[in-house]
């Protein structure tokens, strides 16, 4: 082929990508930004609440044309390199009210202070996730999931503890041992179909079902589900709690999204052999989170086990492969979110007076009756008690694969699922159990009195209402997710 | 007023509740008077709803549906969710009964010193789920209520009771969640199998239920058309069950190893059964009673229990009457085997109100064998059982609190000859366990008689052997109450006490109070059962009438004959 003949294919190509680029302006803020406050970092006489106040701000101005893709038709951009459409952009305004969270939380509480690039870390991470959403060509694929998986080991590390640096470090070579099988994977993609987006899968190919699920291990990884869910409890306790909050939330969910759409894209939706082993991980993340959960005396691996449970909680909606699986999916991940940032925000607040264990929460109940009520309220969510939206999520979810029940594999799940909220209501209840039933010791009856800061309360309170309130009336929330992700 | 009387009923409690919460601190005074006005107004009106009751009709009254949640299943259809509430002759007892125990637990709540703010509201917490279990006719607003009621309880028990209290909350709060877990699992299941015929006519344009039914039978309804529904009274009629599906009642329903129905029957069962307690699922209960703080034993057995057997009447017979029929031998020998079991235990019991507990399962025994007949005469015996065993079961926890208040000790053992120093409590004491072992003349003996009439008549389900062995319950529960009088009342006068010597005063005029009500209305129920009977009648025969139809009729569809 002469060299002239390719000029129209690339004015073509250009043309393709100087169109798709406006439709892409969420990301292209984020990289920005991101840009823009690694240099604001270096300035010494940028202070951080600067720094911060510019992340909120960033987040904003994101979360606006976020708003807009809501309504938008979908498209797909770059030769079908990414789809935009309505579902992408709800994922997307959970990541980012997740990074409006978290840096509100460092905004507020003083005590745990983490470098100074954290803000620009926290876009990196976001942008990572925002990409993975609307991935649905392999290259996409994984610059999002390495943009979030680098990102989060420079801020699991960076508080400069030696338990930091062993979790991170711990978390790269799991990291990188998923994105090694990942891409090995990947690369035989593109040997046997000539291609890397998303393309449908020949059936009957047992190398491309090997290939399937060495893909799968890396989004797992990412999803934080069994049986690559090893790094999580040591990540999260060596993290300081905003952060944390930041990762049981952002990567597992942009991890489950990725998941539908590659499912989706590939036509492995149906697929039988992934079916199986999706509910194999489900049923493994369930069971060894519920019952590793038990044995934990620190409250943040306590939340680990159950960020990993929970994961296998969000697979249960992928694994029947229906319309009210997705719904079901989406509601209790926005659920799930605000339980997650809610027990994270109570506890970062006590970690700052020094209670971490349980044992440190013995009486605490008399420091703040409100701020007990709150995480009891959070933790019978957790649980999937009513009258909380984690009952209604949950319910959603078992109603997904009850509509599917003929299939033994989904009556071993749904009966695994069910009875597993047994057991997490023990481990749920052993917070308020030490904080209500235990009497204090006595030497540090001084700080009895010490608990959290009034603005503290009312960000708690104000992210504990959304809980009773999408109880009584889910179909607010629910109606609406329906109507943006089934756009006819 | 009149349209609204149930929901006033559900919520005035709740309403006080919150007023306790937002009073301050230096009021705590006012807390008990409060919760006392609470379930004193909820009294009235119960009264006043029983009056007013309908006797000749047997369907639903002061029946109130409100939209409540509604949600696009697109592929599936709608689901609606609603507020829906009313009481038939099944629950018209069970919503006096709570109105009645609660108000002698508020009074009972006196005694309560620490923290009164947290226990005053969860009280009032506690009443209004209870009596939203008994008036809620939409399976969600049920099972909200049902689960809603362990956190209360579970705090009421872990904070205001006895020295193993953590125990007992957590076992209590676990067994419970696993039954009301099985509850959910088929209420899954059912609101997925049955449509709203009302409303999905409103979607297709037909205003007639039973052509909207014919509709759906034939399959003529588009699935995205349907309205599915948690409503109960839907639920209990099987031509709104989608055909095809899995928990339908008109054959082609049969999967795997068994009909699903059966399962669900099971599973529904089981749920209520951990509730009530049926032998062997009993155990939470005596930790349960004896950690908990009078007031609340009062509550726990007076109606707690009692939500266990309602849920048998409204769930798992209403719904699933086929059930009943298969399952019947097996439930009438669980009944009988709690009632001799339970008595069994009680007999062996130390601690008063141990023994008091497994009377309880006991007595509850009495409600299974009645209901499993499925004669007229049996259900009727058991929803008397579950009426009476309320008041007398409360008045024997309030005995065994009389006792704790003075002594701080429970044990049998350590008490001898009160009889002499205590003349009232004493008589109050004997007629109240004399009324528990069904001395005629009491509430219990109808009840009693009532069940064993039930078993005996029912020829197609209860085996005549069964029935007599049940007979031998009668000679152990008087045996564990005579003894216990003897033991405790009669002799020579001492108390053995860790707490040094207490003075022994007699009833107070607050315990007057209490037990002057109740032994009235156990005498009274006694001599004229036919008050509390006759109301609830037309809905029994109705409730028994249909079991047998519609539950022959299933069997035939299962079972392919």
């Amino acid at each position: 082929m002469e060299v002239t003949d390719q000029i129209p294919v690339i004015n073509n190509a250009i043309d393709v990508i100087g169109a798709g680029l406006p439709m892409l302006m969420p990301e292209i803020i984020l990289s920005i930004g991101f840009v823009l406050l690694l240099i604001l970092d270096i300035l010494p006489k940028v202070s951080l609440a600067i720094l911060r106040s510019a992340t909120l701000l960033i987040c904003a101005v994101a979360a606006y044309f976020c708003i807009q893709r809501l309504t938008a038709p979908s498209a797909a951009l770059f030769f079908d390199g990414v789809v935009i459409d309505p579902m992408a952009a709800l994922w997307q305004l959970i990541f980012l009210t997740a990074i409006t969270l978290t840096t509100l939380f460092d905004l507020q509480m003083q005590h745990a202070e983490p470098g100074r690039e954290k803000s620009a870390l926290l876009l990196s991470l976001g942008l990572g996730a925002c990409l993975m959403v609307i991935a649905r060509h392999y290259l996409v694929m994984v610059i999002g999931i390495e943009l979030v998986s680098v990102s989060s080991y420079v801020l699991v590390a960076m508080n400069g503890k030696k338990l930091g640096y062993e979790a991170g470090i711990k978390y790269l070579l799991f990291g990188a041992l998923a994105t090694a099988i990942m891409l090995y994977a990947i690369s035989m993609v593109y040997g046997l179909t000539g291609s890397l987006g998303f393309t449908t899968y020949p059936t009957g190919n047992a190398l491309l079902t090997v290939i399937a699920i060495m893909v799968l291990i890396g989004i797992l990884f990412k999803l934080g589900a069994a049986p690559m869910h090893v790094w999580t409890p040591d990540v999260y306790q060596a993290t300081p709690t905003s952060t944390v909050a930041l990762f049981s939330v952002v990567p597992k969910l942009a991890g489950i999204a990725l998941l539908l759409n590659w499912l989706q894209a590939t036509g492995l939706w149906h697929n039988l052999l992934i079916q199986y082993a999706l509910a194999l991980v489900a049923l493994l993340s369930i069971v060894i989170g519920v019952l590793s959960a038990i044995w934990q005396d620190n409250m943040k691996r306590l939340m680990a086990y159950s960020a990993i449970a929970n994961a296998g909680f969000l697979l249960l909606g992928i694994i029947p492969g229906t319309e009210l699986g997705i719904t079901a999916i989406v509601f209790f991940a926005i659920i799930y979110g605000i339980m997650n940032y809610l027990t994270f925000y109570l506890l970062a607040g006590w970690e700052g007076l020094g209670w971490v264990r349980l044992s440190d929460f013995a009486g605490r109940s008399a420091s703040s009756y409100l701020a007990t009520a709150l995480i009891v309220l959070a933790m019978i969510s957790l649980t999937g008690l009513p009258p909380t939206a984690g009952f209604t999520g949950k319910l959603l979810l078992f109603s997904a694969l009850w509509s599917s029940i003929e299939q033994p594999v989904i009556q071993t799940l749904f009966a695994v699922a069910v009875l597993s909220t047994v057991v997490s209501l023990f481990f749920y209840l052993k917070l308020p159990y030490h904080m209500i039933f235990k009497s204090a010791a006595e030497d540090d009856s001084a700080d009895r009195a010490a608990g959290l800061s009034k603005t503290s309360k009312w960000l708690a309170t104000f992210l504990a209402l959304p809980l009773l309130w999408l109880f009584i009336k889910s179909d607010f929330l629910l109606n609406f997710i329906q109507l943006r992700i089934f756009a006819p | 007023m009149e349209n609204n009387l149930l929901t006033i009923l559900m919520f005035l409690p709740l309403a006080f509740a919150v007023l306790v919460l937002l009073l301050p601190e230096k009021w705590s005074g006012s807390y008990r008077w409060l919760s006392l006005t609470a379930t004193g107004l909820q009294l009235v009106l119960a009264i006043k709803l029983f009056l007013s009751f309908d006797h000749v009709q047997s369907g639903y009254q002061y029946w109130q549906k409100i939209d409540w949640i509604t949600l696009d299943l697109r592929s599936l259809g709608m689901l609606s969710i609603d507020y829906q509430v009313g009481v038939d002759g099944l629950s018209l007892l069970m919503v006096l009964l709570t109105a009645i125990v609660m108000f002698i637990g508020a009074i009972s709540s006196w005694t309560i010193t620490t923290m009164r703010k947290g226990y005053f509201a969860l009280y009032l917490l506690l009443g209004s789920n209870i009596m939203g279990c008994f008036v809620a006719l939409d399976f969600f607003l049920f099972y909200l209520f049902f689960e809603f009621m362990l956190l209360p309880m579970y705090f009421l028990i872990g904070l205001w009771g006895g020295e193993r209290r953590a125990y007992a909350s957590i076992k209590f709060f676990l067994y419970t969640l696993v039954g009301s877990l099985l509850i959910l699992a088929v209420m899954i299941g059912l609101y997925l199998s049955v449509i709203d015929p009302v409303e999905t006519g409103h979607r297709i344009g037909v205003a007639d239920v039973t052509s909207v039914q014919q509709l759906l039978q034939t399959g003529q309804i588009d699935a995205a058309d349907m309205v599915r529904t948690f409503s109960i009274p839907a639920m209990s009629d099987s031509s709104n069950f989608i055909p095809g599906s899995l928990l339908t009642a008109l054959g082609g329903g049969d999967y795997g190893s068994g009909n699903l129905r059966y399962w669900a029957f099971v599973l529904i069962f089981i749920g209520f059964a951990i509730k009530l307690p049926i032998v062997p699922l009993h155990t939470w209960l005596p930790d349960a009673h004896v950690e908990a703080p009078t007031p609340i034993s009062v509550v726990l057995a007076g109606i707690l229990l009692k939500i266990g057997g309602y849920g048998f009447f409204r769930f798992a017979y209403g719904i699933f009457p086929e059930g009943g029929i298969y399952f019947g031998y097996w439930i009438a020998l669980l009944g009988v085997l709690a009632i001799i079991y339970g008595g069994l235990n009680a007999m062996a019991q130390k601690d008063i109100k141990k023994l008091i507990a497994y009377s309880s399962v006991a007595h509850m025994g009495f409600v299974l064998l009645g209901l499993a007949s499925l004669t007229e005469e049996g259900v009727l015996g058991a929803m008397m059982m579950m009426f009476s065993h309320g008041l007398t079961s409360a008045a024997s926890f309030l005995i065994a609190g009389v006792i704790y208040d003075r002594t701080g000790d429970r044990l049998i053992d350590n008490y001898s000859g009160i009889a002499s120093r205590l003349p009232y409590f004493t008589f109050v004491s004997v007629v109240i366990f004399f009324a528990s072992l069904g001395l005629p003349g009491f509430s219990g003996f109808v009840a009693e008689l009532l069940a064993f009439l039930g078993a005996f008549a029912s020829d197609q389900i209860i085996p005549t052997w069964l029935a007599i062995l049940s007979l031998s319950g009668l000679l152990i529960t008087a045996a564990y109450y005579l003894w216990v009088i003897q033991r405790m009342y009669f002799g020579e006068y001492w108390v053995r006490s860790w707490h040094g010597e207490r003075a022994m005063p007699d009833l107070t005029p607050r315990e007057w109070l209490m037990f002057a009500p109740l032994m009235m209305m156990i005498l009274l129920f006694g001599v004229m059962p036919h008050l509390v009977l006759d109301p609830v009648n037309a809905s029994v025969t109705a409730f028994v009438n249909t079991v047998w139809e519609s539950g022959s009729q299933y069997l035939d569809n299962v079972t392919g004959r």
